[in-house]
């Protein structure tokens, strides 16, 4: 019994340490997020006002090209669409330490996340081209980009999502055996 | 189920690549620090860390990184076997639960070389950088929310066992 207490105690310890630094991720983000977009609107009216070098997601963007502008929105739309993906996983967490686990809801918000975040990843693979073919140049890249690891986080949660609709089911079939 | 096995295959890929990626980071470190010493390739960069010098500084810098990324790969691989014990519609048991641990325990343990190789590239008096960024709490993040997964998943355990125990 004391030993069951232990381990609630420790895992309520990391749920809060995870809903805090998940707040502080959105807290931050919410805060810079309407920069971004006023700063990215000066920069596609005129790019002369701040001449330095843009860089999005770890690569140098050209905005003078039509591509280099494109990929810029697109990535200010995606940082939304991942915003949002966060703002779900908030409630999410709320939930869990409300601890209600199997539900509805639960199962809603698990696939909204994994969808969100599948969209996130598709997005993030147009605007990497975009990128390329704004700088219009030929590199060999080692390594794996965000695209791969997006991709199989939206399906986690998406499979995550199948996965607790028969936990719940489980679950109502043992409340209703008496 | 579609989601599923889609998943599994994409995980699949990405865990041969980590792997190839990993397996050309030693390659590269022990070529460029051992065997091509004095022609050391300065715009070589190992997970975001530039090599500044080949002193001893450097070298614990990217050995911690790629320690850091070999765990990411261990956590990779726990998680190509959690989808395989799903596909097996083996959802809620004990090895799902082990499972979901040891990626929680993984990634925790690459953040804290990740962090120690960060802090140190930070302080190496040859790093012109001065930007500090919080995408490493991204590892943290993750592996926390597998250890609160591991503990849904042992409650469900017992659900399951108490369903299946009711006559």
């Amino acid at each position: 019994m004391r030993k069951k207490s232990f381990s609630i105690y420790f895992i309520m310890k990391k749920l809060n340490l995870l809903k805090t630094i998940v707040d502080f991720i959105w807290i931050m983000s919410i805060i810079f997020y309407p920069g971004i977009i006023i700063f990215s609107v000066m920069l596609l009216i005129d790019k002369e006002v701040f001449d330095i070098p843009i860089t999005i997601v770890g690569a140098s963007v050209d905005l003078s090209t039509e591509y280099g502008k494109i990929a810029l929105i697109i990535n200010v739309l995606n940082f939304g669409l991942l915003l949002y993906a966060v703002y779900f996983f908030r409630k999410l967490l709320t939930r869990f330490t409300k601890r209600i686990i199997f539900d509805d809801e639960i199962c809603l918000l698990l696939d909204k996340i994994g969808s969100l975040v599948i969209y996130a990843s598709i997005v993030y693979l147009i605007s990497d081209i975009l990128i390329k073919l704004s700088n219009s140049k030929v590199v060999i890249q080692f390594g794996y980009g965000p695209f791969l690891y997006f991709l199989a986080l939206g399906l986690f949660f998406k499979v995550l999502a199948e996965v607790f609709t028969i936990g719940k089911r489980i679950k109502e079939e043992n409340e209703l055996t008496i | 189920m579609k989601t599923l096995k889609v998943a599994l295959v994409i995980v699949t890929i990405f865990k041969w690549i980590t792997l190839l990626f990993n397996a050309l980071m030693i390659y590269y470190f022990i070529k460029i620090f051992y065997l091509n010493n004095s022609d050391v390739n300065y715009n070589f960069e190992f997970n975001g860390i530039s090599i500044l010098s080949d002193n001893k500084f450097t070298k614990l810098c990217i050995i911690l990184s790629i320690i850091s990324s070999f765990l990411v790969f261990t956590s990779i691989h726990f998680f190509e076997k959690l989808f395989k014990n799903f596909n097996q519609k083996c959802f809620f048991d004990t090895n799902t639960f082990n499972l979901l641990n040891y990626i929680g325990h993984s990634l925790v343990l690459s953040f804290i070389f990740y962090f120690c190789s960060r802090i140190l590239f930070y302080i190496d008096d040859n790093n012109p950088q001065t930007s500090v960024n919080f995408g490493f709490l991204i590892l943290l993040v993750f592996a926390l929310f597998f250890y609160v997964l591991s503990a849904v998943f042992k409650v469900a355990e017992k659900i399951k066992e108490e369903n299946e125990l009711t006559i």
